[in-house]
């Protein structure tokens, strides 16, 4: 769900029914002993239970991404016949600069929507777990999700007002008498990026901070008690028991925020459509553009399946990070 | 999700990936057998270019649908009113994209099983040479359409190789934009502007003076590429109204690559740099900018009639028009084009009524709704009525002047699908200081040669 | 134990901070929701005669009631569906293991990681072939697809922690699967089927992309969806945007308001079995 856009992505670390962080390594087996016959043929029939879902997977996941593979060789408007161009498009990807610096946009911006959401989410989780305070930790709980429930397209609606020249950004950089650095955020090519970028924090951070919080819930809270006894103050507690002890809810919030940082559509779509010049253009703006205004459909194919391949290039690794031992 | 991916067995899921690639692979293998993407969807020819035209509507009840950009919705519905006034047995349901949505949509929408039977084409070339719009030269004739302007039927003409300006006629337009100079007569006052400026160095002049009093000389919201407005009035002077038309019409060898051209592009960066443009114009939006502009901010704000019923209603008798001063020994020259450029998509079945529809835009009640809704009117005649002294009145005045000048533009954002963008963020780069006249047209040349594939 | 005030000093600053942070651009909005229509106010100003009917011009001027019966039957069409199938799904990859499973199961897995974009434009052209652009339909039944990986995996792993024993005691009442299936795990499922119910219902209303490309018609489109025919249209007006703008938001944050409780619970449920 990650993958379908900014918002409402999945929270089964929050509402994970009812498996313990990790099921039994034997539960996830089939059993070993060979399975008795009336059982096998069962599952056969099992199979009428997956099939719908999987139909439907398959016709609209898997066969548009199948014809995207097939477009990616030709050279199509959408309309008329296609010619077959071979590697062609590809090519262009790696060689023309605008595509490849919406690549390394897209990159940065896993700063702003993996490293600091969760770093900072590490802290004030473990924050709240010393204070103990059930009324102020479910006040943050709201206050923190919202900007993670509310559409993404709605998000940067509310920064392009945030950041206008007569927005809240720049009158409280006069309050605190920092008049000096005002100014337009989305029209300074040196600025957008990073402003777009925070939009990406403000939605992660309360994800991030609910998910390690809900983690740390489940760490035995003796380990604590032995550290508190062994006088370790909170930043070696934090280091040797809170660390370790959410490595699978990190893994996570990485994972999800890192595909939402490569894949975004919707926060540049609405702020800033790829300016000024192309300081914020992405990937994910550029496919659409060149898909839908441009009508070079192959190019827009070799792009997103460009964008799918570094995707994944760079999740598949994170998951062998964050693997439990 | 995802911690299902970090509690995987290692082992089996290898051994699962392995199977899964090998049915991709399988799959890939399938795809290349495919006929290519595209096969087997043109119209038939004979829809295309149709022999048998009637001018005649019976009383048979006629159902058309028109498509066009929701800004031009008003003016739209008001013709609809008008001409099923005349031939009630005609209904004709407007169906309205975002205006740009629209443009994007279009070809796509003319290709589809059920096109619409009457609709605004903005990249006339492609879908022209794909067969997806009825060649009107029959309609021509029956109903005498070679009597309008020369210049307008250029912009209605594709020939067999895409290029506009000549070959058969595919569309007619209802009105047509103007673009020019909004000012604002309070400040101009302040700054000893007593009539429009005639000049290049008067109007320069004049931004001097503004920014010397503390006003923005020129509003312009970037973000949506507002500075290329001005960028092209000097364009057009640099190069002329026809070569420019040219280059989108996309004729043969075609350059906006020129020293000329950089010249003007040059002029627009001076602007930039002496601060002749608001500060935040690149993070300010074409609304914004009005709305600034409105508020009493800046001296001029070149723009287009579409702003004309805002800013009558906000300024009142405070705002005047004007084209953009020609240089010595040239006549005036701006962007103005279709407001809604008609065509009939080869797929529609009622093409008799819809060219009904497409001839009576050159009749005096169209004209007078096209009026009334602020564009300049199609075809000849009396200019239709217009409130004494308005801002809706110098533009009409301003547009007489450039059809008599033959000085009507096409906006070069407008010569290919994907220009618009490089334009408008070129315009921002080079407002930024981050790109040179030099580069900045050398991106757009090959950008524009890139889409049409030379 | 207390913790010492050396921690909870900077502890609740750092909280105060990422409070404020989240809630203020959402004040910013409302402040200037507030404003006089046509004034071009500053960000952050509480206006001195709040004008609360802005909301009611926005709503009607943003067709909000339109909007909103709009997703509401795009959410009828995929939650209650997608939900069904993902539920038989994760039934027959958890608790019957169907050979083969794993590979359904990766695929799936793949679908996870995919950025979207990779499939809009194919999407685009299969749904112009089936004639369903512009229709509801076109875009609930993509919806659906799309929801497919994450929805089997939630199910997934509520059924693989299911027992066993059930389906055996029921086969042994002489119980076919799908009567197992409905009469003793579906029941059993209910609250995972609930949260999964929510979370798709979330997407769902927040589905933008697919939404501008596959309806053209704004009024049929998704909340998020709509937004941008609203900004194209009524960016004059600052006040009006922002708050026709908070009325788009306003209902996903008043499900969250709901749902929230349903997360604590979950987690409550979640630290007792762990």
């Amino acid at each position: 769900m990650s993958t379908l856009d900014g918002s409402g992505g999945p929270l089964q670390g929050l509402t994970r029914p009812t498996p313990a962080p990790a099921a039994p390594a034997g539960q996830e087996q089939v059993p070993a002993q060979a399975p008795r016959p009336r059982r096998r043929r069962k599952n056969w029939g099992g199979w009428l239970f997956a099939a719908p879902a999987a139909l439907m997977y398959a016709v609209f996941v898997l066969r548009p991404l199948a014809a995207s593979i097939q477009y990616s060789f030709y050279d199509w408007d959408g309309i008329t016949v296609a010619t077959f161009v071979g590697l062609e498009n590809y090519v262009r990807v790696f060689t023309d600069p605008q595509l490849l610096s919406s690549i390394w946009h897209a990159f940065f911006l896993i700063i702003f929507f993996t490293v600091v959401p969760v770093t900072v989410a590490l802290l004030v989780a473990g924050l709240i777990r010393e204070l103990r305070s059930k009324g102020l930790g479910r006040l943050a709980q709201t206050l923190l999700f919202i900007p993670y429930v509310i559409p993404a397209a709605a998000a940067a609606i509310a920064w392009s007002w945030m950041y206008a020249t007569t927005g809240a950004v720049n009158q409280l950089l006069s309050v605190v008498g920092l008049e000096s650095v005002t100014r337009a955020w989305f029209g300074d090519p040196a600025w957008a990026l990073p402003a777009v970028g925070l939009i990406g924090t403000w939605i992660n951070l309360g994800f991030c901070t609910i998910l390690l919080m809900s983690g740390i819930g489940k760490i035995d809270v003796s380990l604590y008690e032995a550290a508190k006894l062994d006088g370790a103050g909170f930043f070696q507690t934090f280091r040797a028991i809170t660390l370790p002890g959410l490595r699978q809810e990190i893994g996570v919030c990485v994972t999800i925020t890192v595909i939402a940082a490569l894949a975004s559509f919707d926060i540049v779509f609405m702020a800033t459509q790829g300016g000024p010049g192309y300081s914020t253009m992405v990937p994910g703006v550029q496919v659409y553009r060149l898909g839908f205004t441009e009508s070079r459909i192959g190019l827009a194919s070799a792009l997103a399946l460009v964008l799918s391949a570094l995707v994944l290039a760079v999740i598949l690794p994170l998951q062998r990070l964050f693997r439990e031992k | 999700m995802t911690d299902h991916l970090v509690t995987q067995d290692p082992a089996r899921l290898a051994r699962t990936r392995l199977r899964a690639l090998g049915a991709g692979a399988a799959a890939l293998f399938a795809l290349a057998a495919c006929a290519p993407p595209g096969a087997g969807s043109a119209p038939a020819a004979s829809e295309a270019a149709p022999t048998e035209v009637s001018t005649d509507l019976g009383d048979e009840p006629v159902e058309l649908t028109l498509y066009d950009g929701a800004g031009l919705k008003a003016k739209d519905e008001a013709l609809i009113r008008a001409f099923t006034e005349r031939h009630p047995n005609v209904t004709i349901t407007g169906r309205y994209d975002p205006d740009d949505v629209q443009a994007q949509n279009a070809p796509r929408v003319l290709a589809s099983d059920d096109p619409p039977d009457i609709a605004r084409v903005i990249a006339l070339s492609d879908v022209a040479e794909d067969g997806l719009l009825t060649d009107l030269d029959a309609y021509a004739d029956a109903y005498g359409w070679d009597e309008l302007p020369e210049g307008q039927l250029a912009q209605y003409r594709v020939n067999e190789d895409g290029v506009r300006g000549e070959g058969s006629q595919y569309t007619l337009a209802d009105g047509f934009t103007v673009t020019g100079f909004y000012y604002n007569k309070d400040l101009a006052e302040k700054v000893g502007m007593s009539a429009p400026p005639r000049t290049m160095e008067e109007l320069e002049g004049l931004l001097a003076e503004a920014e010397d009093a503390g006003i923005v000389p020129i509003m312009a919201g970037n973000q949506t590429g507002q500075v290329m407005t001005s960028t092209q009035m000097m364009l057009n002077y640099a190069l002329g109204a026809e070569s420019l038309n040219e280059w989108v019409f996309h004729a043969p060898g075609a350059t906006i690559d020129t020293p000329e051209a950089a010249e003007a592009l040059a002029r627009i960066r001076d602007w930039a740099e002496a601060g002749y443009y608001p500060e935040d114009t690149n993070g300010t939006d074409a609304t914004g900018a009005l709305g600034r502009f409105a508020a009493g901010e800046a001296l001029f704000y070149p723009s287009g009639n579409w702003d004309a019923a805002a800013l009558d209603e906000q300024m009142g008798d405070n705002v005047g028009f004007f084209l953009p001063p020609a240089p010595d020994g040239q006549e005036p020259a701006t962007m103005s084009d279709p407001a809604s450029n008609f065509a009939i998509p080869a797929g529609s079945d009622a093409k008799d009524a819809a060219a009904a529809f497409l001839d009576f835009l050159r009749s005096e009640e169209a004209r007078q709704v096209v009026v009334d809704a602020g564009f300049a009117p199609s075809g000849e005649g009396e200019v239709p009525a217009t409130e004494q002294g308005s801002v809706t009145a110098q533009i009409q005045e301003a547009f007489a002047q450039l059809v008599e000048a033959d000085g009507q533009v096409q906006f070069v954002q407008n010569a290919t699908n994907g220009l618009t963008t490089t334009w408008n963020s070129e315009a921002q780069r080079l407002v930024d200081g981050a790109t040179t006249p030099e580069d900045m047209l050398d991106a757009v040349q090959t950008k524009y040669e890139d889409e049409l594939g030379r | 134990m207390r913790t010492p005030t050396s921690t909870r000093i900077p502890g609740v600053a750092l909280l105060l901070l990422a409070m404020a942070f989240s809630i203020f651009p959402l004040l910013s909005m409302l402040c200037t929701a507030l404003q006089p229509q046509g004034s071009v106010p500053l960000g952050l100003s509480w206006p001195s005669d709040p004008q609360w009917h802005n909301f009611v011009d926005a709503w009607n001027v943003a067709d909000i009631t339109t909007l909103a019966g709009s997703s509401f039957l795009l959410v009828l069409g995929v939650v209650p569906l997608g939900v069904l199938l993902a539920t038989m799904a994760g039934y027959a990859l958890g608790q019957l293991r169907v050979p083969g499973g794993s590979v359904l199961f990766v695929l799936l897995l793949l679908g996870l990681t995919l950025p979207f974009e990779v499939t809009i434009v194919p999407l685009y052209y299969q749904i112009q072939e089936m004639g369903l652009l512009n229709t509801r339909l076109g875009l609930i039944l993509p919806l659906i697809g799309l929801n497919m990986p994450f929805a089997v995996f939630w199910m997934r792993a509520h059924f693989l922690n299911a027992p066993a024993e059930l389906s055996e005691a029921a086969s042994m009442d002489g119980a076919g699967a799908w009567q197992s299936f409905r009469a003793v795990h579906l029941p059993l499922a209910l609250p995972s089927i609930a949260s999964l119910g929510l979370l798709m219902f979330i997407s769902t209303w927040n589905q933008f992309l697919l939404a501008i490309v596959l309806m053209d018609d704004p009024a049929k489109r998704t909340m998020a969806g709509a937004l941008q025919n609203f900004v194209g249209q009524y960016s004059t007006d600052v006040v009006l945007l922002n708050a026709g703008s908070l009325l788009i938001m306003a209902p996903m944050i008043l499900v969250f308001l709901f749902f929230q409780r349903h997360i604590v619970k979950a987690m409550l449920a979640g630290s007792v079995k762990g």
